[in-house]
């Protein structure tokens, strides 16, 4: 039997550390519960970005979130890439290390982008072995999110959620919900984000990410750059009733407000989530 | 490659090339874009990888905007913005970090002047060379190694009398460099807000140094770089006067300046001084 978030704590309701934050964050150290960094942002920084996440190192929980390890690539595993995650890791121990269901390149060219990756048992197998891995490197856990996604395509034979959900199973690793690219995937193609949600193993999904999104009429843009929509908000309500509540995440790259807003929002996921669980325990 | 994993491989190249090819561009192999991808029912196939195509170029020349605001302000907006996909064209990422996107473009700008074969060049493709350069180093400095944490010499740490047999030991952040146009008064007046001209050629001598997290950059005048050099290359200070032909006095004041300007990381005096001639300390 699965132990519940593959036995990592509920951390509360956290912020991704951005640039612009670092004078308030130093200045202020904000009762913020715990912080989310992009690994790839510090784990060569030898300058000011390191300095001040060396700063918030043990006073406040740290979570390292990859967008490069490009699990679902078929080009070799970067092992340069996970030797320095790994060196990365064991410096400022972090509670958890994730990265992003997908791949970012083949044939040695990085697009940096999160690009979905086909829904098929080929893709399935591969990618369960390289997660395999990566753990045996890494040495521990890894949780995998889902990204929002503007592809479906022909040669897949399975919904998105079945194959995480098989995915997680087989790899024995964590998910990381984030429910702000279900809902964008969901208007994407045409589907319901609540058959989504339902379907995923609960008890596997050690952390949620809220984000706003540009909604274009014909398609949904994940931008980071604006509040938590109303649909996102609903929709993380059924995630907290399916998970019993998890480490939750506001996620704000672009148009970036200063950072009382931005913690206002993890407030506001807060309340929700604790009005949410009263609800169900009434 | 294995067997298992042959479609997955052709199906991310064919991707690949749709995402980093000009819009238009043949794909190969020729497979229509709703061979791979399938549609929505407000989107086409095109359509949908066209925000794949999108989202590459503009999260990757807004990575470069944010490194080169000197370039942006020299070329203007749309130019840079054309300058910076002929560059990604022909060198996309390869790496799993941005830090690294730029690391090519000064040779590119240069392989590509449009006077390249030329017999009589003109000197402002040598500017945007240089330009560019410099504010590649400008982010080695501020996200590399520094001596925050360490102890520094300081102008109270030297001797006040010429020491022509000590030498000096830089700190590890600094970076010496010369350029045919003056970049760093360039470089230095765009990022403090104003609107510098397009300066005409001169050579120019700068130091790229980091204090307090903060990178600086410092002009110098030629024999004052020359001497620079020679320290920099551990020759002692009265051996350095003469490579730069001036005189010990001289070089020990500009010592001074330098440790107060946080250049020097260490000094080394010999404990029985040979002492100098007249004509070594004039």
């Amino acid at each position: 039997m699965t132990r519940h978030r593959l036995g990592l704590p509920n951390l509360g309701f956290g912020i991704g550390l951005r640039s612009a934050h670092y004078a308030y964050i130093e200045s202020w150290r904000p009762p913020v519960d715990w912080f989310e960094i992009i690994s790839e942002n510090f784990m060569d920084s030898r300058g000011r970005p390191r300095h001040v996440l060396d700063q918030l190192v043990g006073g406040y929980p740290i979570v390292a979130h990859g967008v490069s390890m490009s699990i679902g690539s078929t080009d070799p595993l970067d092992r340069d890439y996970l030797l320095r995650l790994k060196r990365f890791a064991a410096e400022i121990e972090p509670v958890w290390v994730s990265d992003h269901v997908c791949w970012t390149g083949v044939a040695g060219v990085n697009t940096h982008d999160l690009v979905p990756i086909p829904f098929t048992e080929e893709s399935l197998t591969h990618v369960v072995r390289r997660i395999q891995i990566v753990q045996d490197i890494l040495e521990r856990p890894l949780v995998l999110e889902n990204p929002t996604s503007y592809v479906t395509y022909v040669a897949s034979t399975m919904t998105e959620w079945e194959f995480l959900a098989r995915m997680a199973d087989a790899a024995d690793c964590g998910l990381l919900l984030d429910v702000a690219n279900v809902h964008a995937t969901a208007v994407n193609h045409d589907f319901d984000a609540r058959e989504y949600l339902l379907a995923l193993p609960h008890e596997r999904i050690v952390q949620v990410h809220l984000a706003g999104q540009d909604d274009l009429g014909t398609h949904i843009i994940d931008t980071h750059d604006r509040a938590v929509s109303d649909e996102v908000w609903e929709l993380y309500r059924l995630a907290v009733q399916l998970t019993g509540g998890v480490s939750t995440l506001i996620e704000w790259d672009d148009r970036l407000p200063p950072f009382p807003a931005v913690h206002a929002e993890a407030l506001k996921a807060r309340d929700f989530a604790v009005a949410t669980l009263a609800g169900s325990h009434a | 490659m294995p067997d298992t994993v042959r479609d997955l491989d052709a199906t991310q190249r064919w991707m690949l090339a749709a995402i980093t090819n000009e819009p238009g561009a043949t794909v190969e192999p020729s497979d229509g874009p709703s061979d791979v991808v399938g549609e929505s029912g407000s989107l086409s196939a095109s359509q949908r990888i066209d925000i794949y195509r999108r989202g590459y170029r503009a999260r990757l020349v807004d990575c470069l905007r944010k490194t080169h605001p000197g370039l942006r302000h020299a070329l203007g907006p749309e130019v840079f913005d054309a300058f910076a996909l002929d560059y990604l064209a022909a060198h996309p990422s390869r790496s799993y970090t941005l830090g690294r996107l730029d690391e090519l473009w000064p040779q590119h700008l240069d392989a590509t002047r449009p006077d390249r074969d030329a017999p009589l060049r003109e000197r402002w493709p040598e500017f945007l060379v240089d330009l560019v350069h410099l504010e590649g180093v400008f982010q080695d400095v501020y996200d590399g190694p520094g001596v925050e944490h360490q102890p520094i010499v300081g102008p109270a740490d030297l001797p006040r009398e010429p020491c022509g047999q000590a030498t000096v030991q830089l700190v590890e952040c600094l970076r010496l460099l010369n350029f045919r146009f003056p970049v760093a008064r360039y470089l230095g007046a765009v990022r403090a807000g104003e609107e510098p001209p397009l300066p005409m050629p001169a050579e120019s001598f700068v130091v790229v140094n980091r204090r307090e997290w903060v990178v600086t950059l410092t002009e110098l005048r030629p024999i004052d770089h020359a001497a620079l050099v020679a320290l920099a290359n551990g020759e002692r200070i009265a051996d350095a006067a003469r490579t730069a032909g001036t005189s010990v006095a001289q070089v020990w004041q500009l010592v001074h300046d330098w440790a107060e300007l946080g250049f020097l990381q260490g000094i080394d005096q010999p404990t029985t001084v040979a002492p100098l001639t007249t004509s070594e300390v004039l």
